[in-house]
């Protein structure tokens, strides 16, 4: 065993690069899901009222779809990856697509696995564009 | 005995997998102007290709990594979507090759115009992505492919200087009257003929289209380290064969057709039939494989569902990829750009492209935390760097090349 | 990213640019055009070579006939492209302009064979193409001399 592996084990800690961020999301039926594009976090200030003083930052959701990627490109290209995405969601909502952490089963070396099947998830909508623009319409694709 | 056949059956299918319309045009090229004095850049593509494609097949198999998911997670979304969108337009391009290839053949038979055989091929072509079962298309076009034996046979029945081929084989000089750029220049495109990166995309995807375990990592080595090799015998086949028909007419191959001559002086019509099945099976082949490696490449990327394991309602997203490729791809070669140009080219960009998809595989194949003990032994990993630094400066030498010689003018 | 934008453009503004003086070809010199012409030359040994190989398969029963059409009507068409391209340099002064229409005469009336050859071939006339492999091989002949002394 590697050294980085094993200090993981030992410490179980998990870095974002190396574990999570462009890893491959694994609905429960099996299906590929998408890509941990960009992780989300809850705030670090403390909460107002909190007694217990700062909140630590805590991972809540994983990212995934055009507005969670257009950022981690950055630049100029990464700007109008995000702009497109806007575009396409219905109601102009610039939130990315969000995977809450509870859905998370485990997360194993073929990607990150998740409790839900694909259907449930909020990222679907190139696909169900794809599926009922273009693919449906076209016989044998055993819609 | 099922499992012996099956076995056989998958060697059979990479031997014709192999083979495309690159190998085809530059074999047949080179073998007719520099006879067998860059039979080593054939060898050379294939042993890259065979560590190379044993790799990513293993990376498949035991760590469940397509090529472009471990793109992705080793070079990071910005390097990895360059990756994808040179990936993506180099098979545009070895698409419309293969398009007009398979054309080209029918045009041979039927007399008929390759234009007007282009868009009915890639409808066929394409209805067979949709249709047809995973295993078919593979196997179907594979053993089909193998009619290019025809090239070996034909070889024992020319009069073939087996000496002379020997000798220029393993003490290659460039001949009189040919420059030191044209000379690298088809060394080159022979390269990337071998080693077309959709190949490694194509073979990583297709084991998991086969569901492969780490049980089927013996099954894989058999079709990889058996099945390439022999594929690149047939490539050199075709070479050594232009070489006592072609050559002493100083005939410059710049037509698919002529790449048959010598098939049809030794063998005659019967040959000259089964020469052309060969380069329709493979060419047809090639396409397909080529259009689903696009969809491979760019759902893998992206995190879609992919594949022809799933019925194409579950995966609209990668069957709209491989229609698109098709469309885009027929409508390049239907502006009348001569084919065989547009294969040249594409082998060639093809081996400056080399390092992005092969890197990726041979980092993750040494990684334990996937591998397990699978991990890369101590051969593949001096060959597969060896290698890597071959295709590196290649990649280098490429465009200057091009430029320099006018795509091999 | 910046950094990144400034180098790709540089680098495609130089590949443009090579792709650009590629196709303009430079005022060359006697030595030069004698050169053209006898690349030239050596082409069209090649194509005929490729047609006579054709035509002869076919006369033996080897090759079918769509085949071997289309190999000689490739050959054709390239003897073509051969004659207008050495056509479109300028002969840079009057020994090349000489060795134009000698190289011209033998070049036209090589290409001119490969129609007759293809015309016989389609219309099945066996006795038509053994005429035309016949001139051919004269033509073979003169193209060859043409490569040796240009």
């Amino acid at each position: 065993m590697t050294r980085k592996a094993a200090t993981r084990k030992a410490t179980s800690l998990m870095w974002a690069n190396e574990g999570l961020l462009d890893r491959l999301l694994i609905g429960i039926d099996g299906e590929d899901v998408g890509m941990v594009d960009n992780l989300e976090f809850s705030d670090a200030t403390p909460a107002s009222g909190a007694a217990s003083g700062a909140a630590e930052p805590e991972l809540t959701a994983l990212l995934c779809g055009p507005l969670a990627f257009g950022p981690r490109l950055g630049g100029r290209i990464g700007t109008w990856w995000t702009a497109i995405g806007r575009r396409l969601r219905p109601d102009g909502d610039p939130a990315p697509n969000r995977i809450p952490i509870q859905l998370v089963r485990r997360i194993s070396h073929r990607g990150v696995e998740l409790a839900v099947p694909a259907t449930e998830l909020p990222n679907r909508r190139v696909f169900d564009w794809a599926r009922s623009r273009v693919v449906d319409k076209i016989p044998g694709s055993g819609a | 005995m099922k499992k012996f056949l099956q076995l056989g059956l998958g060697v059979v299918t990479a031997v014709g997998g192999f083979v495309d319309i690159g190998n085809l045009v530059t074999s047949g090229i080179t073998g007719a102007r520099f006879g067998a004095s860059l039979t080593w850049a054939i060898i050379i593509g294939t042993i890259g290709m065979t560590v190379y494609a044993e790799m990513a097949g293993r990376v498949s198999a035991v760590g469940g990594r397509t090529v472009f998911h471990a793109v992705r997670e080793r070079l990071g979304v910005r390097t990895a979507l360059v990756n994808m969108i040179a990936s993506g337009l180099l098979n545009l391009l070895t698409l419309a090759a293969e398009l007009g290839g398979v054309a080209l053949v029918l045009q041979l038979v039927t007399g008929v115009n390759y234009l007007i055989w282009v868009p009915i091929v890639a409808a066929v072509m394409w209805l067979a992505i949709w249709r047809l079962p995973f295993t078919w298309l593979e196997n179907l076009f594979g053993v089909l492919g193998l009619a290019l034996i025809v090239f070996v046979v034909a070889l024992f029945k020319l009069p073939t200087d087996w000496h002379g081929l020997w000798q220029q084989t393993w003490h290659p000089r460039v001949p009189n009257g040919e420059g030191h750029p044209t000379y690298f220049f088809y060394a080159v495109s022979l390269f990337g003929a071998c080693l077309v990166p959709y190949q490694v995309v194509f073979f990583s995807s297709g084991g998991r289209e086969e569901k492969w375990s780490p049980g089927s990592v013996t099954e894989m080595r058999m079709n990889s380290l058996i099945g390439f090799p022999l594929g690149g015998l047939l490539s050199i086949a075709i070479m050594f064969a232009a070489v006592p028909v072609l050559q002493p007419r100083g005939v410059d191959v710049a037509h698919l057709g002529q790449v048959a001559l010598p098939v049809t002086q030794a063998l005659g019509v019967t040959g000259l039939a089964i020469a052309l099945l060969g380069f329709f099976a493979a060419t047809f082949a090639a396409g397909a494989e080529c259009a689903l490696s696009t969809g491979y490449l760019i759902s893998q990327y992206f995190g879609w569902p992919w594949g022809k394991m799933h019925r194409p309602a579950a995966a609209p997203q990668f069957h709209l990829v491989c229609l698109a490729a098709v469309i885009a791809a027929t409508g390049f070669i239907l502006t009348t750009i001569d084919p065989v140009t547009v294969t040249l080219v594409s082998v060639v960009l093809g081996a400056a492209a080399v390092p992005l998809t092969y890197f990726p595989v041979l980092i993750v194949a040494n990684d334990r935390d996937y591998m397990g003990d699978r991990v890369n032994r101590r051969l593949s990993n001096t060959l597969g760097t060896l290698f890597l630094v071959v295709m590196l400066v290649t990649s280098l030498a490429t465009l200057p090349l091009l430029f320099i010689t006018k795509a091999g003018l | 990213m910046r950094c990144w934008a400034v180098v790709t453009c540089r680098v495609i503004v130089i590949a443009l640019l090579s792709v650009l003086t590629s196709c303009v070809s430079p005022a060359i010199d006697s030595a030069g055009y004698r050169d053209k012409v006898g690349h030239a030359a050596e082409k069209m040994t090649g194509i005929i070579g490729s047609a006579q190989l054709a035509a002869e398969q076919d006369l033996a029963g080897k090759a079918f006939g769509t085949y071997a059409d289309q190999v000689i009507s490739d050959a054709e068409q390239d003897a073509q492209s051969v004659v207008g391209q050495l056509d479109s340099v300028q002969p840079p002064d009057e020994a090349s302009i000489t060795l134009r229409n000698q190289a011209d005469d033998v070049l036209q009336n090589a290409a001119g064979q490969l129609s007759d050859l293809r015309i016989a071939q389609r219309r099945g006339d066996k006795a038509g193409m053994r005429q035309s492999l016949k001139d051919l091989s004269d033509s073979l002949a003169k193209v060859q001399q043409l490569q040796d002394s240009a």
